[in-house]
């Protein structure tokens, strides 16, 4: 027996002094950075090489075009010219400049920073996660050990090597929780961790982990009132709750920067999501979770190892929740996995979430299993303390059990470091474009390779992004001048003459020589954070124009919209908060009386007064620039059809009838295009999230015979065309059409060159876009032929 | 004593990323393409253009931004084809593009480029 004892006295020994080893910060900071480091090694290995990956390129010129601003043109990166005409960039979602990160990308340049910011979110996210289980109970071996089954989970790894490095902003949410646990503990320090971990993800862009941060916040605070109020605390709950209430409103504050921007621009450009993406529990979420990233070629990653946590820390688990203390980290857990099982589980709870503003706008359920791995790990370092403190009274067995179970979570490491690197090797890189001097330009660009663009200084007027960005259908690839009078690149001798005299992003200079007052045009997409030195700014049909007296004068266009100034006022008010309070309550740390309290709760109302002050003073037209027109520029609200549209008066269930529709042609020939026109009227009340669903069957003159399995399939394909689409023209959600007001629905339809000697149908019908999908029912079938719900609007022949 | 040595350490693996990134090995970037070479690229892929719109429309008939940026995703396969057949940089290529639209460049007779784009209109279901 000499020997177990002698070992078990040795094991529990080492126990303790790493115990105390992780509890001083440098060793752990080393250990941590050693860990990120060789997740990070083939990142850091080809940094300076492009992504070639789609969204890893449109995400790679919004950080290329900030960078551009503030090194090249010495401006604040407020506007974005490289990308879809210029966009408003502190309001673009997706953007990560406004974080602290993006001082790297000044240093190092955007490609040799990308890996190395990936590296700092990485032990920012280790050293959150440790800190978080340390404050649910944890020790600091236990902490240390599982602080990696969630800042190296696979979400990060898949992330970065798509180029969405803006995801690595969820490393930051143990510090948000871990912030506002303090901050219903009575501490202020917890509101400063809170307001400045949730502003740094804000300033990362993304459009999930701010929104998501909220449920978990309030998880987090349900969690530690309960505490408070079994122990019967109410003077706790008190101080607690005022606390809680200063960090929220500081962390609006310190967030505005960019939270008044971002909200600016999606309320005027909301984004339309459609049907019920998602993973099925079996076995796709386990593959996530619990399989290793085995693919990695260029993206699109198969679903295996993209949330990965794995089955290794499966004992620690086990052992954390069976503690009595650790029910609000499995119910925390547990909300984030049902969330994350998206409609695969029934009743859906992200169903339910999305019919709540702002999170109408998540697209992937899925998602939900990022934060899941924080109750993971959390939960998995209480149980290897748990295991600890078993050994005390039992040596034998606690010992045991904590060895297995820790060097199990050690084995895992491989697995976790693995990840990153099998991702980040499936990567396609090529060298990067070359910088250009030249002058700017729109060109009409390829949004697939938008990263080559600003360093050639021209914008690419082909774009995408997760939000319908507001762009003129006047914008112009082929301008010999970015700014003209009268015909682009026509003759305006008899209006007069412009010509850019020198530009920036932010401020373009116009020398302008009229004849006669006149509408002077720059090529880039308006927006009401324009003005100029003379005359008045406005938008033709979204393109950024100024109308002029006559004369000759230089005209300074500059770019400053009121959300920019309004929200960083009210950020470095609220940092101003942030600092003297945290100075005045750093001995004591505890808000301790109800006087200090008013004024803590006072002080953090305090970044409201420059929001008020800048929405009196600063006049701006609101943000909402998408006319109300089709790309042809034609009304698409009007009082009644057109005239010679044809009466249809089908009354839909969901609140909406289609008056009348219209049809260009009935004997279009191949390759030509025609035009359906559906003019609707609301019939309140209007269920919310329906979309057009229209089918396109054709029938053959003579229809082909004999034909194998998969030339019938090919034939099938050729006979069927699709036109479903989320919004009347492309500009009015059904959601939103005005009452008493005909809305016209035009959808032009490219007849194919296989369509010829063919009748064609023309079905459509109403279908709830935002959910499951189900068709809405016809009520009155008016003059129309209905079936199945689908009316039939037109018959052509193509001939 | 070890804080300190742990501190040094921690900084020293710091360093070590940060200097992996600023002096990792560049890819030799592709030369630029030469003006005859950049007119043929451009007559090439301007004068494709009509054919594949086509294909683009017929893939999404009734969705004009889908179908130009599937045009574009087309157009972009062609330039990269062309910068691997030519030993040419991309960059030069789309720039091509570009000062092609820009100066009027020949290209086929029966082909228009459109200098314009429809709005950004993403779709809701993927």
């Amino acid at each position: 027996m000499q020997a177990p004892t002698h070992l078990l006295k040795k094991i529990a020994r080492a126990r303790s002094r790493t115990e105390r080893l992780f509890r001083r910060a440098p060793l752990r900071l080393l250990f941590f950075a050693l860990l990120a480091l060789a997740a990070c090694w083939v990142g850091l290995r080809h940094a300076g090489q492009m992504n070639m990956y789609r969204d890893g390129q449109v995400l790679l010129s919004y950080e290329e075009a900030a960078r551009k601003s503030v090194m090249e043109f010495h401006q604040l990166p407020l506007w974005n010219p490289y990308y879809c005409g210029g966009m408003y960039g502190l309001g673009s979602p997706q953007a990560r400049f406004g974080s602290p990160a993006f001082l790297l990308t000044v240093l190092l340049g955007t490609l040799r920073a990308e890996p190395v910011i990936v590296f700092v979110m990485m032990i920012v996210g280790l050293e959150g996660m440790f800190r978080y289980a340390r404050a649910r109970g944890a020790g600091s071996f236990g902490a240390a050990l599982a602080a990696p089954v969630f800042a190296l989970s696979g979400n990060f790894a898949f992330s970065a090597a798509l180029g969405w490095t803006n995801f690595l902003g969820f490393e930051l949410l143990p510090w948000v929780l871990l912030g506002f646990r303090r901050a219903a503990q009575g501490e202020f320090r917890g509101a400063v961790m809170a307001s400045l971990a949730l502003a740094w993800i804000v300033g990362f862009g993304g459009t999930y982990a701010a929104p998501m941060s909220v449920i978990l916040v309030g998880m987090e605070l349900v969690s530690t009132f309960a505490v408070h109020w079994r122990q019967r605390h109410n003077d706790r709950i008190l101080m607690g709750l005022g606390v809680s209430i200063a960090a929220g409103l500081l962390t609006l504050g310190a967030s505005a920067f960019r939270l008044w921007p971002v909200a600016e621009t999606i309320s005027s450009a909301p984004r339309v999501i459609g049907g019920a993406p998602g993973t099925t529990i079996f076995p796709t979420m386990l593959q996530e979770l619990l399989l290793p990233i085995t693919t990695g070629q260029n993206g699109d990653f198969d679903p295996p190892g993209t949330y990965y946590v794995g089955g290794f820390v499966i004992i620690a688990l086990l052992a954390g929740i069976v503690r009595r203390r650790s029910l609000g980290l499995v119910v925390a857990g547990y909300v984030c996995t049902w969330l994350g099982a998206g409609y695969a589980l029934k009743p859906s709870l992200f169903a339910m979430l999305k019919a709540l503003p702002v999170y109408e706008s998540l697209r992937y359920p899925e998602r939900f299993l990022i934060p899941m791995a924080i109750f993971a790990a959390a939960l998995s370092a209480i149980g290897i303390t748990r295991l600890s403190a078993i050994s005390r009274k039992r040596p034998i067995l606690g010992l045991s059990l904590m060895c297995v179970a820790s060097l199990a979570i050690l084995a895992g490491y491989y697995p976790l470091v693995r990840n990153h690197q099998v991702a980040m090797t499936g990567r396609l890189l090529v060298a990067p474009p070359a910088e250009v001097k030249n002058d700017f330009h729109q060109a009409r660009g390829v949004r697939w390779a938008a990263a080559y663009y600003p360093p050639m200084n021209r914008g690419s007027l082909s774009c995408w992004d997760a939000y319908p960005v507001p762009e003129s259908p006047l914008l112009r690839g082929d301008l010999v001048d970015e700014a003209y009078v009268g015909e682009p690149n026509g003759d305006s001798s008899t209006i007069g003459t412009v010509k850019t005299a020198s530009w920036s992003p932010n401020r373009v200079e116009l020398d302008v020589d009229l004849k006669v007052p006149a509408r002077v045009f720059v090529n880039q997409n308006a927006h009401p954070g324009w003005s100029a030195s003379a005359g008045t700014v406005t938008s033709e049909r979204g393109l950024l124009a100024i109308d002029l007296p006559a004369g000759k004068q230089r005209v300074v266009v500059s770019f400053l919209p009121r959300s920019a100034i309004g929200g960083a006022l009210a950020s470095v008010a609220a940092l101003a908060v942030l600092i003297v309070l945290a100075r005045r309550h750093r001995k004591t740390g505890s808000i301790r009386d109800r006087r200090a309290l008013g004024v803590v709760m006072g002080a953090s109302v305090l970044p409201v007064v420059p929001v008020l002050l800048t929405l009196f003073l600063w006049r701006e037209s609101s943000a909402s620039h998408t006319e109300l027109k089709t790309t042809s520029g034609e009304d698409v609200v009007v009082d009644a059809p057109p005239p010679d549209a044809t009466k249809a008066g089908v009354v839909f269930a969901g609140g909406l009838e289609l008056v009348a529709v219209k049809v260009s042609t009935t004997t279009p020939k191949p390759g030509s295009t025609m035009t359906i026109e559906l003019d609707w009227r609301a019939r309140p009340p209007t269920q919310k999230g329906m979309g057009v669903f229209m089918h396109l069957d054709a029938t053959p003159y003579v229809p082909k015979k004999d034909l194998s399995e998969d030339q019938q399939k090919e034939e099938d394909k050729q006979n069927h065309l699709n036109g479903d689409h989320a919004t009347f023209s492309g500009v009015i959600d059904p959601d939103h059409v005005p009452p008493g007001k005909i809305v016209r629905d035009i959808v032009e339809l490219s007849v194919p060159d296989d369509a010829a000697n063919k009748q064609w149908k023309v079905y459509m019908g109403l279908w709830m876009l935002k959910g499951r999908g189900e068709r809405i029912k016809v009520n009155g079938t008016g003059s129309m032929v209905v079936e199945d719900d689908r009316v039939v609007v037109a018959t052509f022949d193509v001939k | 004593m070890w804080g300190r040595i742990a501190w040094l350490g921690f900084g020293a693996v710091c360093v070590a990323a940060l200097a992996l990134a600023a002096f990792a090995p560049k890819i030799a970037p592709d030369p630029e393409a030469d003006d005859a070479t950049k007119k043929s690229v451009y007559y090439s892929v301007a004068s494709d253009e009509p054919s594949l719109r086509k294909s683009a429309a017929k893939s999404f008939p009734t969705d004009p931004w889908s179908q130009d940026d599937d045009f574009h995703n087309q157009e972009f396969r062609r330039v990269q084809n062309f910068a691997s057949a030519d030993k040419v940089s991309v960059g030069s290529l789309l720039s091509a593009l570009d000062e092609g639209m820009r100066a009027r460049w020949p290209h086929s007779p029966i082909s228009n480029p459109r200098p314009t784009v429809p709005p950004c209109r993403p779709r809701p279901i993927y």
